[in-house]
């Protein structure tokens, strides 16, 4: 199995929406049900990061997402125009006995952190890259044969696009 | 959003009308979860059964119910999904949300 998506998206969050049922579709064949739901999960905190602090102010920034999805392993590199920051930095204390004090927001990055094995970050200049890699134990794969998808096509459009052909249902 | 509201002994039953708690309809829960509790509600059953995803948004939005009910109430969250129980252990909010199998099982385990 190897698959390769790049697909460009609004920085709101209803383009978040779109991207994780494109993100979903693409991963539908790999591992076990509990690790793409971790994936799924992780991937739309990413995302939504990106939707809400990922723009420079400009109008027409467009948040970059490529998928590279392999039977061993999904990465997912994005990039935006938001101003840089430390994806390590972020830490989330939860204590069950402390109400008052649990946390409302601010689980994204540690929830990525934890369920991807590798987190990068890289600022460019003008623009954030992070780039996830997740590894799948034991998984066989399931080739699939991915029509092109043209760089910048929104997500409805890549949506269309992963209309995929599952190679073990031939007639 | 919509969150249907019904009474079950002494708790209030709560159902999201959405089948995915994102960011996208955070503050839209998390207004509906404000006003359901406004009238001093503090045992407070969620029926998640019909959510297929949530996110940290979502979750958000409970722990601020949560902390809106303070001291002496209880949120219990009925028929998790797999994908809401998982989010949920991962931020270790197990530890504060009861997890039932169904609303009824809270009035079992309140008799048993």
């Amino acid at each position: 199995m190897s698959l390769t998506l790049s697909m460009a998206m609004d920085p709101s969050l209803s383009s978040v929406r779109k991207a994780a049922s494109i993100f979903r579709e693409a991963i539908a064949d790999l591992g076990a049900a509990g690790v793409r739901q971790e994936l799924e999960l992780a991937f739309v905190e990413a995302c939504t990061n990106s939707a809400k602090h990922g723009s420079s102010g400009k109008a027409g920034d467009q948040i970059k997402v490529t998928l590279e999805i392999q039977s061993s392993q999904v990465k997912v590199t994005l990039e935006d125009h938001g101003r840089p920051f430390d994806p390590a930095g972020q830490t989330c204390v939860i204590d069950a006995q402390r109400i008052e004090a649990l946390p409302t927001g601010g689980m994204g990055l540690p929830l990525i952190r934890a369920i991807f094995d590798s987190v990068e970050y890289e600022p460019l200049p003008g623009r954030n890259r992070l780039v996830l890699v997740k590894r799948i134990p034991g998984n066989g794969g399931v080739a699939r044969k991915v029509p092109a998808c043209p760089p910048g096509a929104t997500p409805a459009e890549a949506v269309e696009a992963i209309e995929v052909m599952d190679t073990t249902r031939k007639p | 959003m919509d969150l249907k509201t019904r009474k079950l002994g002494d708790w209030k039953v709560l159902t999201p009308g959405e089948a995915r708690l994102d960011a996208y309809v955070a503050e839209g829960f998390k207004k509906a979860l404000a006003e359901a509790i406004s009238d001093g509600t503090k045992c407070l059953i969620m029926d998640l059964s019909g959510v297929e995803f949530m996110d940290s948004s979502g979750l958000g939005a409970l722990v601020y119910c949560r902390q809106r009910i303070s001291e002496g109430g209880q949120i219990v969250i009925a028929g998790a999904q797999q994908e809401v129980a998982t989010i949920m252990r991962l931020t270790r909010l197990d530890k504060v949300f009861l997890l039932v199998d169904a609303p009824e099982d809270v009035l079992e385990k309140a008799t048993s």
